[in-house]
């Protein structure tokens, strides 16, 4: 669990910190549908560079970045063989006995990957200069419209940061219980099935134990706190547009809409 | 000086007949500081959580700042009185401890434009100004609990309830609370409630209810009360060392007062020191 | 068992930007035997050091020998498992690791986790229940019935019936009232008067003072002093430098000799004290 740094928030006070989160939401989204169109090498290309100088701009450094797509390459090898394998569009390119290999099936897999990588760079850029707390506060904001239709935004989003808050706590907590009993002789790594299975409950259980004491615990600091979901309650934290994030928005914009544009042409 | 908290015939049960709470009364005034002291389990954090309304009395009244405490006005009520508990992870509930101080001036509706003011101001007067920033992850225990005094006083209640707010800390952080009740007290604006089985930390108390089995055995004030080395040990709580001392050098015929307090008591001995 | 330290250091988060050195260096070793107190202030190392003594942390530099178990960076200890059944560590609010339908069950997993058979274990619950305080009876009932304090000695219990050589103990009087102080601390004296190496991490000096022989003092993750309790405290100012309170008794000496007073710096306990002052005002 202690590699578990990347997509972390970095504090930093980079033009890419200092955007406001609704924009980066927005951004990202925008972008994750221009990646799932067919823009052809040209078009990821320009994608990539546009994500490239997301990352400098942001100046964390780009190997930092990259790591998050480390865990996620054992699922794309998968991913990749299979289509490989499994895909026949296009010409043959090899056969190997039975099994033959299409190049529609190597463009294919190739997109998917770059796909990945860009999606993953991108968002883990977006969560490593925005504290999560803004990323609540930002959700909360541009759901805001739902409102009208009885959807609980506000609780929505006080459920998120809670959550968020209390994360690092929880996984501190289940270090703690599994180190407990580890010592008392519990293997989470080898040992039978059956061993397995009661070191795991040995954990699971006084964890969940320990999230209803602290569930409870703040439950009561909160109402304390004169806390009431259904009352009218100030705002302490505000997000204000600047003309900055009107300009990085229109960039974004430009930058998919020509890319999806030119695929079409 | 008036009386800001009057509980009369006060009864809770957890179960049907598990008599947690037992027909308490007693009154405490307006700038009072209190320690209700007791072992673990005798019912002392039970009744904090009764003054703020956490939990609904069986019987009995409740009367804060001559408004009785029912579910109508219960968020009035909630606005006079503030409570620090013993867990200091549990009670952080922003982001940062600047939002922390934040989040209790949102539940009061402060208008925005004065809550920064606010949230300086107090993490001064816990002296925890230069956090104002930092992660819950990053602080000690001590200076969580300090964030939320801050969130409390921000709200500016009349009385403060301290449910055994230090027994999880390092002797650091116990002092760095203690120091600020201290501080809280030469106020004398705010009515302070110390909920504790640390013999040591009531005797700083004006006052002290001692409470067993969910009721009230004792209350008297600290020289009086913790005096009394047969009914403590019976309690399962402890006397003051100062005491122990006193009483053990009493009994071997030195001429010494008895007394709760280590400076007391050294002054004494050194003036037996100097008359050989 | 003794344990012994050489060039010890653990890198929490090493190679990240969250890189933080917990122990730095630490030689020393700890007598088989003996009731050995762990103090320094929050953050000085002393939780990562004792987790050492369990391998639950492996060293990132250095080595830990216990027995005959030696732990280094180097190689990948193949006997952890033993090793965890001859050093029990109580964790700090070791109740919460409790999660069995009956306090029976909670107190052989450890045993039966280590080969006992469930018989033997149940023999040995018998056993330890009655060494924390506790009878037979309350062996069938649900851990989760008890009071806090209770709930500590069932955890407590299932540590001890590993019958553990060494018992490490991590603030294990944290949150609980001055009579379940009393008693915890009694019931650790007990165990070590079995012959068991005690290790207690405490901030209550009052507890080295009367109930330890040595004192590791432990600073920024280095051990900076070691020895006998009444030699470590004899140097108050140090002690104070690095923000620990002395015991009440040797605070309360020190300031009377700064009076004139000539009493003994050792003295550990009250009925001792009460003599010592005695005889000086008697002349």
């Amino acid at each position: 669990m202690d590699n578990m740094t990347f997509g972390k928030y970095i504090p930093g006070n980079s033009l890419i910190h200092r955007l406001d989160p609704r924009l980066k939401i927005c951004t990202v989204l925008i972008f994750l549908i221009a990646v799932f169109f067919d823009v052809g090498f040209i078009g990821y290309g320009i994608l990539a560079i546009y994500v490239l100088v997301c990352i400098l701009l942001s100046k964390i450094k780009v190997s930092h970045i990259l790591k998050a797509v480390k865990p996620m390459v054992f699922m794309m090898l998968f991913l990749m063989i299979f289509n490989i394998f499994l895909l026949k569009t296009g010409d043959v390119l090899v056969k190997i006995g039975s099994i033959s290999i299409y190049s529609g099936a190597l463009l294919q897999t190739a997109y998917i990957f770059i796909r990945l990588v860009l999606i993953i760079t991108l968002t883990t850029l977006m969560t490593s200069t925005t504290k999560p707390l803004e990323l609540t506060l930002a959700i909360e904001n541009l759901l805001n419209p739902l409102k009208r239709f009885h959807f609980p935004v506000h609780e929505l989003a006080m459920m998120i940061s809670i959550a968020l808050r209390f994360i690092p706590d929880l996984l501190d907590e289940a270090k703690r219980i599994m180190k407990a009993q580890a010592s008392r002789g519990a293997d989470f790594n080898e040992g039978s099935f059956m061993e397995k299975i009661r070191s795991i409950i040995s954990l699971i259980i006084p964890l969940f134990i320990s999230a209803f004491q602290r569930a409870e615990d703040l439950a009561n600091a909160m109402e304390s706190r004169n806390y009431n979901p259904e009352a009218k309650r100030t705002k302490y934290k505000i997000l204000s547009w600047q003309t900055t994030d009107t300009l990085a928005m229109s960039v974004s914009i430009i930058v998919c809409v020509s890319v999806v544009i030119m695929s079409f042409m | 000086m008036e009386n800001i908290i009057k509980v009369e015939n006060l009864c809770f049960e957890y179960e049907p007949g598990l008599k947690t709470i037992h027909n308490i009364s007693f009154q405490i005034k307006k700038g009072e500081y209190v320690a209700i002291l007791g072992h673990n389990g005798s019912g002392k954090s039970t009744i904090a959580k009764l003054l703020i309304g956490l939990l609904e009395k069986k019987s009995g009244n409740i009367i804060i700042d001559h408004k009785e405490l029912n579910l109508e006005n219960l968020y009035k009520i909630r606005e006079k009185i503030g409570i620090v508990f013993q867990n200091p992870d549990n009670q952080f509930i922003g982001a940062t401890v600047r939002d922390d101080i934040a989040f209790g001036l949102e539940n009061i509706c402060i208008p925005r434009e004065k809550m920064d003011e606010l949230i300086e101001r107090y993490a001064k007067r816990v002296r925890m100004d230069q956090f104002l920033d930092h992660e819950p992850t990053k602080l000690s225990g001590g200076q969580k609990q300090r964030v939320a005094i801050a969130g409390i006083l921000a709200m500016s209640p009349s009385i403060i309830i301290l449910d055994e707010s230090t027994s999880m800390l390092d002797p650091r952080g116990r002092k760095e609370i203690n120091e600020l009740i201290r501080e809280l007290k030469e106020d004398k604006e705010m009515t302070i409630i110390s909920i504790t089985h640390d013999i040591e930390e009531a005797k700083n108390a004006d006052r002290i209810l001692l409470l067993n089995k969910g009721e009230i055995v004792g209350d008297d004030q600290p020289e009086t009360l913790l005096m009394n080395e047969k009914l403590l040990l019976d309690l399962h709580l402890d006397t003051p060392f100062a005491l122990k001392v006193s009483r053990k050098l009493k009994a071997q015929g030195i001429q010494i007062n008895e007394t709760l307090n280590v400076e007391e008591l050294e002054k004494q001995l050194c003036q037996l020191h100097a008359k050989i | 068992m003794s344990i012994t330290c050489k060039n010890l250091s653990h890198i929490y988060g090493e190679k990240t930007p969250f890189e933080y050195y917990a122990l730095k260096n630490v030689n020393l070793d700890i007598q088989e035997g003996s009731f050995t107190a762990i103090i320094g202030q929050t953050g000085s190392g002393k939780s990562t050091f004792i987790q050492h003594i369990n391998a639950l942390l492996l060293p990132t530099d250095g080595q830990i020998t216990i027995d005959k178990y030696t732990i280094s960076s180097k190689e990948k200890p193949e006997k952890l498992k033993q090793l965890r059944k001859k050093s029990g560590l109580v964790f700090q609010f070791p109740e919460y690791q409790l999660f069995e339908e009956t306090i029976e069950k909670d107190i052989i997993f450890g045993p039966m986790n280590f080969g006992t058979s469930e018989e033997e274990a149940k023999e040995i619950a018998k056993k330890v229940i009655k060494m924390v305080g506790l009878d037979e009876t309350y062996l069938q009932k649900s851990p989760f019935d008890l009071s806090g304090g209770q709930k500590r000695r069932i955890a407590i219990a299932g540590i001890l019936a590993m019958d553990p050589d060494i018992l490490v103990l991590d603030e294990p009087t944290a949150g609980l009232d001055p009579q379940g102080i009393r008693e915890m601390m009694d019931l650790f004296k007990s165990i070590h008067q079995l012959g068991k190496t005690v290790i207690l991490v405490t901030h209550d000096m009052n507890h080295v003072l009367e109930y330890c022989n040595e004192v590791i003092v432990m600073n920024e993750g280095c051990v900076e002093r070691k020895g006998k309790v009444k030699d470590v405290f004899k140097d108050s100012d140090y002690l104070l430098n690095l923000g620990i309170d002395l015991p009440l008794i040797t605070n309360m000496i020190i300031d009377l000799n700064k009076k004139g007073f000539q009493l003994d710096t050792s003295i550990n306990n009250i009925d001792d004290l009460v003599e010592a002052l005695g005889g000086e005002l008697h002349g």
